[in-house]
């Protein structure tokens, strides 16, 4: 059975330009307005994998410049002691990029800062929904309450125009009285089907 | 080492070697350095040295200089090391 494709795999074999175009733009911009670029842009992947690649593009770029400058200095070596053998310049090439490789790039921190990007975009993306949510609770709520006053003076309009039910608003009768009359003419079908119970 | 400790930490060190895309390749100390990101702190000098036998004896690995001086070993990810990886990404 064939797995899925990881998803910093599919940005790791994109062409060296759309790779360098996305590591620029993350350089102004945040993983979540990178992640809907993208996505605008065609490219569906995620926070994590976005991630991963931005961190694996950060190491091969280091890498490449250690190589640039391995390959400086031994053009520098080269003319200053012409008497080097290729064999000797390309172990002194070697020895050099690996210290610089270690030299250069401190990876606790790399690892550091990765997850700590991570974590506070996750964080802030988290804290945006949560506002979202409560946004659109208030929206809501507000929305109910102008449809309840809404339907309130409709309702109180449309039994304003009954005769019936002024004549009820206007008797003596006491406010419970009242209440439970205009119960039952404003809801008989309620009152129908409790009235056998009530009989019986 | 467990049999499947022994599997991740031969592929941190495949994975370690196929970050680097120069034709320069990575001494002990930068291999073990470069392990980092994938969870080895400090492997041990005897770990990685029998690991990295393996993963040449299998040509996963290859030396990137060979015979000139011993203690300024250094290695790359072969062709073969590539598709390995490659096939546990995506199949």
């Amino acid at each position: 059975m064939s797995r899925k494709p990881r998803a910093d795999s599919r940005l790791k074999t994109l062409p060296q330009e759309r790779q360098d175009a996305i590591a620029e733009y993350a350089r102004d911009h945040t993983l979540a307005d990178t992640l809907k670029w993208l996505r605008e842009d065609g490219l569906q992947t995620s926070m994590a994998a976005l991630s991963q690649f931005l961190s694996w593009y950060s190491l091969q770029e280091q890498f490449r410049q250690d190589e640039s400058t391995t390959e400086a200095l031994l053009e520098e070596l080269k003319r200053e002691v012409p008497a080097l053998t290729e064999e000797q310049l390309d172990e002194l090439g070697q020895r050099t990029f690996s210290l610089l490789s270690i030299r250069r790039q401190d990876l606790e921190g790399f690892v550091a800062i990765r997850s700590a990007r991570a974590k506070a975009e996750i964080e802030k993306a988290k804290l945006q929904l949560r506002e979202q949510a409560e946004r659109r609770l208030a929206e809501g709520l507000k929305l109910q309450r102008e449809k309840f006053r809404r339907e309130t003076c409709e309702l109180f309009l449309k039994w304003w125009e009954d005769k019936q039910a002024r004549e009820i608003a206007a008797s003596s009768d006491s406010f419970a009285d009242k209440i439970r009359r205009l119960d039952q003419l404003m809801f008989p079908d309620d009152w129908a089907e409790a009235r056998p119970a009530n009989d019986k | 080492m467990k049999p499947e400790e022994r599997e991740n930490f031969r592929l941190a060190i495949l994975r370690a070697l196929d970050d680097n895309p120069t034709r320069w390749g990575l001494g002990l100390s930068a291999i073990a350095h470069h392990m980092l990101i994938y969870g080895y702190h400090s492997p041990t000098t005897d770990d990685l040295q029998a690991e990295l036998a393996y993963l040449e004896d299998k040509k996963l690995i290859a030396e990137a200089l060979k015979g000139i001086s011993p203690e300024n070993r250094a290695w790359r990810i072969t062709a073969e090391g590539r598709d390995f990886i490659a096939k546990l990404t995506n199949e």
